[in-house]
């Protein structure tokens, strides 16, 4: 009974990084209609943002989380205007293999400037005090205590900015039908360039929670979430923000349970089985919208 | 005109006859060369990495072994007799190590080092047979590297390890409780865990549990770290190298508190890992490992000492293997009694022969400990304990 909550503890946390990527991936499809596969990446540019600013510039632990989210924010915009935005209207295979070479590049890009060697995360500002429960031996540590409220208020602050602003109206607008958006005024390139921003901010908390659960970044740290994040966004029913919040804590639980319970040598093939029956099952996603074919 | 020809064959046979006579004695050319004040040179040739990936590895050695020798000739142990070193760079790749060899060969190399990594002494090994040349790697581990009779290594094997750390455990009194942590993937952990969970049922220490990773699932270990919580164990063997150690470390701290970590040398370098940020992880730390530069061991200390002034660094392992691979060398031409005049009428043929019959026969005090080799090439030798202790290794010695 331990080993199960303990798991599901874990779970929980992972699945919170896997959620906050997510919805870097299904807001992006949401809006531009197509995959970014750098996205995984800007995890891994957020957390040497933090590494930068606390361990070699010694600035304090929450101006370091300030610079990543401020940095990725500002990335994550300016890859669109200048990778992106020129494809717009090309076929969606041209931008997939685009958003790969962009992955590619950030990875190198990290390669050349800090080097293969992996680095320890300097964030002992954010070191919470672990919870015991009582005598039954679970430990929750502070890391995924502080991990999962962090998901839990991002998501809520999320879904009032979808829901309550104008500009999160805009979203679900061009969303709904791009042309038709335009047609009621609204500035669609702005509008991509704002969720592109958010999905990348996202990431960049998600590149926070990492580093304090792992500790350690190299420049491939992100490209492993950021598959597993957009199986996630996929299980969940990709376009759909509740569903890529789902999926993450679907995907997260499921690859926890699987190692504990079955083998930490097969979950991977675990976790992306799964994905591939409720692609049969269900091509649509745990919380997709049913395509209507138009007769 | 049948005389004219007759002449003429004879005279090519008497040709063809001091051809063949000259070619014959062709290999005898002085086996070694003379130094300007006419000593005897033993040419020893080594062969690694100096460029690319592993370029740190084969710098060490070859550092390492110039130290040995620059003693062996300033304190003139051997009488009219010098050392010299020949080293060749084989940018890890086992195709130019051949080539690497021969050159060497070419240069009147006596006595070979095989190679720095196990994959181009593998391939030296087996050119090297042709000629029954000594071949003495400082640290080609793998097992099978030095398949061939006239092969020998000063490191441990990779398995090896494996035995001594159960041996320790259980001598110590560490813990009867164990949990195996390890990379599946590789064959330098998973033949040390084997070997070990071989050697621990031997000696009646419970294995309780055995949780495993691999290359691409290196990140997040809190499955394997909640079982082994679960399972009770007291100790951690751990035979990773220290990159993985010190993720596995970070996250365990806080939720194994009171188990004690234990791991063979591919942990060595585990204190620059934590850096100051997780310093903290790899306190107590407990690690076996033959060599470590703060060792108040005599022979360790006049190494360290030299290395550092002529290098400015300070001796890794590498360097350590390299160096008592010239030691061993010595003491193999001192075992064998040659002296000058003796070296200056002896073939190849037996020098090579004698230099690997003594290999069995000597005890050699180096960097590394006090080695003896056994016919099949291992060395045998017993490795220091150590712990780490406020960001330094320390002799461990058990807490009352």
């Amino acid at each position: 009974m331990t080993l199960l909550i303990q798991t599901l503890i874990q779970g929980i946390s992972l699945g919170s990084i896997y959620a906050l990527i997510a919805l870097g991936y299904t807001m992006v499809y949401g809006i531009a209609k197509m995959l970014n596969f750098a996205h995984g990446d800007i995890i891994m540019v957020g957390a040497y943002t933090i590494y930068s600013t606390i361990a070699l510039a010694h600035f304090p632990g929450w101006l370091g989380v300030l610079s990543a989210v401020v940095f990725c924010g500002v990335l994550g915009v300016v890859i669109e205007f200048l990778a992106y935005k020129p494809l717009r209207g090309a076929p969606s295979l041209n931008v997939l293999i685009t958003a790969i070479g962009v992955s590619y590049l950030l990875q190198n890009i990290a390669l050349l400037i800090f080097e293969g060697k992996q680095k320890a995360m300097p964030l002992g500002d954010f070191d919470f005090p672990d919870l015991k429960v009582g005598n039954t031996g679970i430990t929750v540590t502070g890391e995924v205590i502080f991990t999962i409220t962090l998901t839990v208020v991002l998501m809520i602050a999320l879904t009032l900015f979808i829901n309550k602003t104008k500009m999160g109206k805009a979203m679900r607008a061009v969303s709904e039908d791009k042309d038709a958006a335009r047609l009621m005024g609204i500035n669609v390139n702005r509008t991509i360039s704002v969720t592109f921003a958010i999905g990348s901010i996202l990431a960049a908390f998600a590149s926070l929670c990492y580093g304090m659960s792992y500790a350690y970044i190299k420049p491939t740290t992100g490209s492993m979430p950021g598959i597993k994040a957009f199986t996630a966004a996929v299980f969940g029913g990709i376009g759909s923000i509740p569903g890529a919040m789902l999926g993450g804590f679907v995907i997260g639980i499921l690859e926890k349970l699987s190692s504990a319970y079955i083998s930490t040598q097969f979950t991977d093939a675990i976790v992306f089985g799964v994905l591939i029956v409720m692609l049969v099952v269900r091509p649509t996603g745990l919380l997709g919208k049913k395509i209507r074919e138009k007769v | 005109m049948k005389k004219l020809l007759s002449i003429l064959l004879a005279v090519m046979m008497v040709a063809s006859c001091a051809v063949a006579f000259a070619s014959c004695n062709g290999g005898s050319k002085a086996l070694f060369e003379k130094d300007p004040e006419g000593n005897v040179v033993i040419k020893i040739g080594g062969i690694g990495p100096l460029t690319g990936d592993y370029a740190s590895y084969g710098n060490s050695v070859k550092n390492g072994a110039q130290i040995a020798v620059d003693q062996l000739n300033e304190s003139n142990a051997l009488e009219g007799i010098s050392f010299e070193l020949l080293f060749e760079d084989s940018e890890g790749d086992g195709t130019k190590a051949v080539t690497a060899f021969g050159k060497l060969q070419d240069s009147g190399m006596n006595v070979s080092l095989g190679g720095v990594l196990s994959g181009e002494t593998k391939n030296i090994v087996a050119t090297a047979a042709e000629s029954g040349i000594l071949v003495l790697t400082p640290s080609a581990s793998a097992k099978d590297a030095i398949n061939k009779d006239n092969a020998f290594r000063v490191c441990f094997n990779d398995p090896q390890q494996g035995l001594y750390a159960a041996e320790v455990i259980k001598e110590k009194n560490l813990a009867t409780k164990i949990a195996l942590f390890y990379d599946n993937g590789n064959d330098y952990c998973k033949g040390n865990a084997d070997t070990f969970k071989q050697k621990a049922g031997e000696l009646g220490l419970e294995i309780v549990t055995e949780q495993t990773y691999t290359e691409s699932t290196n990140t997040d270990f809190s499955t394997q770290i909640t079982a082994i919580k679960e399972n009770g164990a007291e100790l951690v063997f751990m035979p990773i190298y220290y990159s993985d150690a010190a993720k596995f470390l970070r996250q365990a701290a806080g939720t194994l508190e009171n188990t004690v970590f234990f791991g063979v040398d591919g942990l060595d370098g585990l204190i620059g890992e934590c850096g100051t940020e997780h310093a903290a992880d790899c306190e107590d730390v407990i690690l076996l490992t033959p060599y470590f530069a703060d060792s108040v061991d005599p022979v360790v200390k006049t190494f360290v000492e030299a290395y550092e002034e002529k290098f400015g660094a300070t001796p890794d392992q590498f360097a350590a293997d390299g160096y008592d691979a010239v030691l061993a060398i010595a003491k193999a031409i001192e075992q064998n009694g040659f002296t000058a005049e003796a070296l200056e009428e002896i073939t190849a043929e037996d020098f090579n022969k004698k230099m690997v019959g003594a290999m069995t026969q000597i005890t050699v005090t180096g960097a590394t400990g006090v080695m003896t080799w056994t016919a099949d090439g291992e060395t045998d030798k017993d490795p220091s304990v150590l712990q780490i202790k406020g960001g330094q290794y320390v002799e461990y010695k058990k807490e009352q």
